[in-house]
């Protein structure tokens, strides 16, 4: 079962992830800025690969999401100050690089914002549906609704 | 090339010929099989004309419908050259056909200590029930061991087959890649101990002509969604004086010859396994696509698929970092790896590209780890698939390779 993470020693490693709403811009331009489906998978395939993988202390405390097709880690993390913090990979690249752009959504707001976010828009914006499709076992749509649920639970307790 | 009219085949299948018009290549029919129009119109003209509930009514319409989904077990006995059509069961699927033998024979007949062998290639379809079972009545499961070549390692069945041995469960090919077990070895040594022997044909029946009497299983079963049929409908084929010692597993519909309060006396089978109102239409339009396969040379079909999977795996062969996993003598399945990439990465610059194909465990994990594999990406070939589907498919995994 997924738990939100209140260490004060791991939610200073997890505030230290690379993507954030504070660097998303420099860091998912490059996805947005592509051109056809080529172009946006090789992007995506690149974000991917350099999307860092939880770190031993964190990994320990991670839970898999599990897929058909490849498996994935996550963990959420909340600072004393409320950001909200999450770490996700995959040995896929492609499910990796879609992890990358919904950490660039949700890293660093509050509980409530995210909360308040539909972060299926933005994948439908970048024609990238199909991959929250029920029939595709890779776990994204999983992803989505723990950061959701958790979010909207850590929000009403404020 | 072999002697083989696929152009005028490929026009049978009405989602095969859409595919083609919208550039897309169906490569999963180890998956699923696409369907002949001829059973497209089966099951339309039956439930148009034909729908009654079978084996229940005397007016018209049922015994028509009766007619035709008795018309159609006999279809089956013929395809399967089972000695009589009472030794035909429908199920759902191969997997319920599997559930059956396990629910009906496994625990009447099983006592605790017996042992069940079944191989590290099986689908978990054919792991799971005996698991279930072995659990309830503390049996004890062993597993042929399966060799890097996708083969099995049969030095160590002497030992792993004794007298303890009851029941024998064995792909006919396995799913994952295509490789063909060795089903006629491991019946003769299983008859030795007296064990039964369930033969799991799900990848098997598309690809070539089955006959159970010269195989000698005691049990056959296979899904008529991989066989150009329609999906929901299955066959268990079971020799009659073992079905006939069979208790039924559900109960209700035509399976009773007498109820009362106190209890109920059950029908002979195959009825008796066919609790409820069966699928109908799906049992008319699995004998049809049996019918259909009839009018091939079925022979001519499997040197087709051979020729166009050996056509596959030369192309793929100078793909940088293409590994082919399994063996010689693979049917219709090539299941690879590319170094350095992710299959799921792979599938998805595939599926871009409009080439269906399947990546992952396959529903196999036990072999996967005996393989030191997390999965792979698997195509899979259908006689109605043809030599531009392959260069697509080649083409498409070159671009993925190489361009991303």
């Amino acid at each position: 079962m997924q738990q939100v993470i209140t260490f004060p020693e791991l939610v200073t490693i997890m505030e230290q992830h690379p993507i954030s709403i504070a660097s998303r811009d420099d860091v998912l331009g490059g996805v947005y800025a592509a051109q056809g489906w080529e172009g946006r998978y090789r992007e995506l395939m690149r974000l991917g690969r350099d999307l860092p993988a939880l770190p031993e202390e964190l990994y320990e405390y991670s839970c898999p999401v599990k897929g058909c097709e490849s498996e994935v880690r996550l963990l959420l993390g909340i600072t004393p100050e409320g950001g909200f913090w999450c770490w996700a990979h995959s040995e896929a690249r492609i499910i990796s690089g879609l992890i990358a752009l919904l950490l660039g959504q949700v890293n660093g707001l509050s509980a409530a914002q995210v909360c308040g976010l539909h972060l299926e828009a933005e994948m439908e914006e970048l024609g990238l549906m199909r991959h929250l499709s029920p029939s595709r076992g890779n776990g994204l749509k999983a992803i989505i609704n723990a950061i959701q649920s958790h979010a909207c639970c850590l929000s009403q307790q404020a | 090339m072999p002697i083989f009219d696929i152009e005028s085949v490929r026009r049978d299948f009405p989602l095969i010929v859409n595919e083609t018009l919208e550039g897309r290549v169906y490569l999963d029919n180890a998956a699923t099989s696409q369907k002949p129009k001829c059973v497209l119109d089966t099951i339309n003209h039956y439930y148009a004309q034909q729908n009654a509930n079978v084996h229940r009514a005397s007016h018209h319409l049922s015994t028509q419908a009766t007619l035709a989904y008795e018309e159609a077990r006999e279809t089956v006995r013929h395809f399967l050259n089972a000695r009589s059509r009472e030794e035909i069961v429908w199920t759902s699927g191969a997997t319920a056909a599997i559930n059956l033998v396990a629910n009906s024979y496994g625990r009447r007949f099983l006592q605790p200590g017996d042992e069940i062998l079944l191989s590290e290639c099986e689908h978990h379809s054919n792991i799971v029930p005996w698991q279930l079972l072995a659990e309830e009545r503390g049996l004890t499961l062993r597993y042929i061991p399966v060799l890097p070549t996708g083969e099995l390692d049969l030095s160590e069945l002497p030992t792993l087959l004794n007298e303890r041995t009851k029941l024998v469960a064995l792909a006919h090919v396995s799913n994952s890649l295509g490789m063909p077990m060795p089903v006629e070895r491991v019946i003769a040594a299983a008859k030795r101990y007296r064990a039964r022997v369930l033969i799991d044909g799900s990848q098997a029946v598309a690809h070539d002509n089955v006959d159970v009497q010269a195989l000698d299983c005691d049990f056959y079963v296979f899904s008529g969604h991989k066989v150009f049929g329609p999906s929901g409908i299955g066959v268990l084929y079971g020799k009659y004086e073992l079905l006939e010692i069979m208790p039924p597993w559900q109960g209700g519909g035509e399976m009773i010859e007498q109820v009362s309060k106190r209890g109920a006396t059950f029908t002979l089978p195959p009825l008796r396994f066919e609790a409820g109102t069966p699928h109908i239409a799906g049992a008319i339009g699995l004998a049809s696509a049996l019918r259909y396969l009839s009018t091939l040379d079925r022979q001519a079909a499997a040197e087709y698929e051979r020729y166009l999977l050996n056509g596959m795996e030369r192309l793929c062969a100078d793909i940088p970092g293409f590994q082919l996993v399994g063996g010689q003598g693979r049917t219709s399945i090539m299941s690879f790896l590319v170094k350095g990439m992710h299959p799921q990465d792979i599938g998805t610059l595939m599926d871009m590209q409009g080439i269906a194909v399947r990546v992952g465990h396959h529903c196999a994990m036990p072999m996967m780890e005996a393989l030191g594999l997390s999965g792979t990406i698997r195509a899979s070939l259908a006689f109605y698939n043809n030599l531009d589907d392959v260069e697509r498919f080649v083409d498409a995994l070159r671009k993925a390779v190489t361009e991303f």
